[in-house]
């Protein structure tokens, strides 16, 4: 009863990578494998997340993870496209939603909640 | 997809009480009489969260949490106990041993389904 | 809804049949094998589900029979009671005894009630018996309430709009009891107002972090009218797996602006003091270099931040509401209102009066119609003039704080009560008299701290200033943790002055109140701020002009506490209305003590000296008749009201006690300005003309003329 399924688009500077379904607990470890692979050997990870569904506190601590990560090393994890609302809601709820001020990464905005209009 | 919530108890009663109240709001519902009986409907069915009570047969409600913790699929899973006022010692086992919440008999459907929202969301 | 309910105690009574089975067979089965512990639990459970459920489903009666049972079987479950015939024998009747209530109509009495007492009495012997060989008492948590999530706010009064900070810490493994955190945020949202800003500083790198673990903490600013049980009642499943601590920031609309950030960041502990002090040497932008220093993560300043901001919208709306709800009027429309109102209900009296003696039933209802509507303006009206008594508490603040500067003590005020409401005119009248009583409680009262010091009390002095409605009056007390008052000295002063005489006894109480006296003061020292002996005279008239009085509780050493006692409003007031030869007048109920008659037939008072006997004690009185020279003889039995003013008991002779009487006083036209014994009149509901009297004008008077 997985519910998570993602893709890999690999590059050699870059990697897309697509995540579909629940991002809960259960998938937290898969992620974090997942973008780690993502990152090793490359400067820039494209994040989808238009379709999932779910979003959970691991799985958000995952994302904010990776970015504090690719900071450290000079590398960019960005969020390709907007987050379904439903998502959004939770974030904005749940207190992630400190654009400007993402403590680890600089000036740049938390993918969390990078919109593709902002 | 709706969620789906097992509600364990030897009181048929009761179950169908908290089975009733549960589909009303438009979850489904698994029923199991024991921990036992929990265990084996359990197995890689689709489940959300456990309501169990604690007193039953062949394995009562604090072996159940016990197992479904130290169950790779279920682990995680949200579990409230329905204990009543005078087991205070066998709530705090049951916190122990992994319970999520819990809830205390008699209670109505109106509280049923507030504890269910806070730990389902 | 109704067939649910049905269908469910049918299946709960088709189950509970079922069980009462297995609990005989299981029971005869124990006969034979008492050791037998899988029996014994089969037992337990029976009788514990068969309770549960009893109470689940409205059957009361045999869930609390059904307690007693289990509770005894609990004991014999943990081996503290061996198993006996006798007790097969009790358990088997208490089977049949809730068959009997299962069949029973629930409507019906309890049947066969000497059954229930036996039984009953039978199973609480045998577990009172064993107490003292238990270890836990399994019904000793009995009283562990109920958890409700809906109902948390049933059981919360509603506390008014309050702001709090929160810090809620899961800790690392709080995923594992299947706790999704955000669900409980979702439910804080829904308590009022709430910012929340997650703290993220603590996720480590992807190398490092345990997906199954939870690094982040939250900060909430939550602005609600539900309390702190609703707030916790959020957390309640989390109490072991999270930290969470939740302060009020207060009633935040009252003050002037806001806290700055460093400020909050140092009252959450976030930064410390001298951190603040070095980042305010610079000049930016406060949080930036806060966590450029790397003294604060960033989250933790944006929620300060949340906080300023919070706090902003809150006292914004608060003040659109209260512009958008208030409307100024001038005083005097007020007072013009009020006059009106106090005349329509004189009209209303009398409007009462005649459709009762006219026997017309149609106008009388048109007259009750009339009163009540009449009484519901009166009250209105008079609610109108009503202003909390905060503001001037807060002038007071100022008085202290340079008053024992000036005089080298430490004191704090407190106040309390500062939204308790009175009558305009009583606030403003009350300012002196207050100022009187604080500034004699800093300098006779608390010591200087050096003193106070050696006498083992605190450095600093403390006062108290509070308010509060006790029916239809407002007891203001001013209580201070001085010297007290110094029973010895005032005794000697008041021999000294003459005002006791040197061989009399009186109570501390008649003693205290002679510190009210004109010309008593008894500091060694005449000060600026006061002991020049004018202020307490003047505080106890102006007290009785209000028609209220002065209550003075002392101990040596401890502190003195003064009870101003005053009715909520001037406009009305609560009197006896008595007749002297079809002349009314209205004595003020506050200063009423009792009435007793004066028989001439018998010698119960000394006519030549105007003293009545009252238990022993002789009382002073006036006779309202010679008083205000009303023609007539005095009738064979008079009445005496005895009155209080400021400990002085006075007596007045009047013909005929009437009663209790509300009335709203109308205030003499100049003319009178000199009647001083009469502080107004009222219409009483027949068109008469009552005078209302000044009891302490009118007992100083009488007392320098020499009449008593």
């Amino acid at each position: 009863m997985n519910m998570m399924n993602y893709s890999v688009q690999e590059g050699t500077e870059t990697a897309d990578v697509t995540f579909r379904g629940e991002l809960t607990i259960r998938s937290a470890g898969e992620i974090r494998e997942i973008l780690r692979n993502a990152l090793d050997g490359r400067r820039t990870v494209k994040v989808h997340l238009e379709d999932i569904d779910i979003l959970d506190l691991p799985c958000i601590q995952i994302f904010c993870a990776a970015q504090k990560t690719a900071f450290a090393t000079n590398k960019q994890l960005i969020l390709d496209a907007a987050l379904p609302e439903t998502v959004t809601r939770v974030l904005e709820q749940a207190g992630f939603y400190c654009l400007k001020t993402c403590g680890h990464s600089g000036n740049n905005a938390c993918p969390m909640t990078r919109r593709t209009d902002g | 997809m709706a969620k789906c919530i097992m509600t364990v108890d030897d009181s048929v009663s009761v179950r169908q009480m908290v089975s009733f109240t549960l589909k009303n709001a438009g979850y489904d519902v698994v029923e199991a009489s024991d921990g036992r009986d929990a265990l084996g409907k359990l197995n890689g069915s689709h489940v959300n969260m456990v309501i169990t009570d604690l007193n039953m047969p062949n394995l009562d409600g604090i072996g159940l949490i016990r197992a479904i913790r130290s169950n790779e699929t279920y682990k995680f899973v949200p579990i409230v106990m329905l204990t009543t006022e005078s087991q205070d010692t066998k709530k705090q086992e049951g916190k122990k041993a992994g319970a999520t919440g819990w809830i205390v008999k008699p209670f109505n459907p109106e509280q049923l389904l507030g504890v269910v929202k806070k730990v389902l969301g | 809804m109704n067939k649910t309910v049905d269908a469910q105690s049918e299946i709960y009574k088709e189950e509970a049949r079922e069980l009462l089975v297995v609990l005989e067979d299981s029971l005869l089965q124990l006969e034979g094998s008492p050791d037998d512990t899988e029996l014994i639990g089969q037992i337990f459970r029976a009788l514990h589900t068969i309770k549960g459920s009893g109470s689940m489903f409205g059957f009361d009666r045999i869930a609390a029979f059904t307690h007693e049972v289990e509770t005894f079987f609990d004991r014999v479950r943990n081996r503290e009671i061996h198993v006996s015939k006798e007790i097969i024998d009790y358990t088997l009747k208490a089977k049949d005894y809730i068959k009997l209530l299962l069949e029973a109509p629930t409507t019906d009495e309890a049947p066969c009630e000497q059954e229930l007492e036996t039984l009953i009495g039978y199973f609480n012997r045998l577990v009172s018996e064993h107490k003292a060989t238990k270890t836990q008492n399994p019904s000793s948590n009995a009283s562990t309430t109920i958890l409700s999530t809906q109902g948390a706010s049933l059981s919360n009064t509603p506390v008014g709009l309050l702001t709090y900070r929160i810090r809620f810490s899961p800790a690392a493994g709080i995923f594992l009891t299947g706790t999704n955190p955000l669900f409980l945020l979702e439910e804080l949202h829904a308590l009022g107002e709430c910012r929340i800003i997650a703290q993220r500083n603590a996720i480590p790198s992807l190398e490092e972090i345990n997906p199954e673990q939870c690094y982040v903490e939250w900060d909430f600013i939550l602005t609600t009218d539900k309390g702190i049980d609703a707030i916790r009642d959020v957390f309640i499943f989390v109490e072991d797996s999270a930290e969470t601590r939740i302060e009020t920031i207060g009633d935040p609309v009252d003050e002037e602006g806001y806290k700055k950030v460093g400020e909050i960041l140092v009252e959450r502990g976030d930064i410390k003091g001298e951190d603040l002090k070095k980042a305010l040497d610079e000049q930016r932008h406060i949080g930036d270099i806060l966590v450029d220093k790397g003294v604060v993560a960033r989250d933790r300043v944006v929620s300060a931040l949340a906080e300023q901001e919070q706090i902003k919208e809150v006292r914004e709306k608060k003040a659109r509401e209260e512009a958008a709800l208030s409307i100024r009027v001038a005083a005097g429309k007020l007072d013009k209102l009020v006059d009106l109102v106090g005349e329509l209900v004189t009209v209303q009296a009398h409007l009462s009066q005649k459709a009762n003696s006219q026997i017309d039933p149609e106008l009388v209802v048109i007259a009750e119609e009339v009163e009540r509507l009449t009484g519901e303006l009166r009250d209105n009206t008079m609610s109108i003039r009503m202003v909390p008594i905060g503001s001037t508490f807060g002038r007071f603040t100022r008085l202290v704080r340079d008053l024992s500067k000036e005089l080298g003590k430490e004191i704090v005020m407190t106040t309390e009560g500062a939204e308790t409401e009175l009558d305009k005119t009583v606030i403003e009248r009350l300012s002196d008299p207050l100022v009187h009583l604080i500034r004699n409680s800093i300098d006779h009262g608390i010591e200087l701290p050096a003193q106070r010091e050696s006498l083992g009390k605190t450095r600093k002095g403390l006062i108290q200033l509070s308010a509060r409605h006790v029916g239809a009056q407002v007891h203001i007390e001013i209580t201070d943790d001085g010297a007290g008052l110094d029973g010895t000295r005032i005794r000697e002063k008041a021999i000294e002055k003459g005002l006791i005489a040197p061989d009399i006894e009186i109570s501390n109480r008649e003693l205290f109140a002679l510190i009210f006296a004109p010309g008593f003061s008894t500091a060694k020292t005449v000060s600026n701020i006061s002991g020049r002996g004018v202020g307490m005279d003047v505080v106890r008239r102006t007290i009785d002009a209000l028609r209220g009085q002065i209550g003075i509780e002392s101990e040596k050493g401890i502190g003195t506490t003064i009870t101003l006692r005053l009715p909520l409003t001037l406009a009305i007031i609560e009197g006896l209305l008595v007749e002297v030869d079809k002349d009314y007048y209205v004595l003020p109920l506050s200063s009423v003590e009792e009435c007793i008659e004066l028989d001439h037939t018998k010698d119960t008072g000394r006519e030549e000296h105007r003293f009545v006997n009252l238990r022993g004690h002789p009382v002073p009185y006036i006779r309202l008749r010679e008083r205000f020279d009303i023609a007539g003889d005095v009738p064979d039995v008079e009445q005496i009201v005895v009155t209080d003013s400021g400990g002085n008991k006075i007596g007045f002779a009047v013909d005929q006690v009437i009663g209790e009487h509300q009335t709203v006083i109308k205030t003499l036209s100049r003319v009178y300005k000199n009647a001083d014994s009469v502080s107004g009149a009222t219409i009483l509901g027949d068109g008469t003309v009552a005078l209302i009297l000044d009891v302490s004008k009118l007992s100083q008077v009488s007392r320098s003329e020499g009449s008593i």
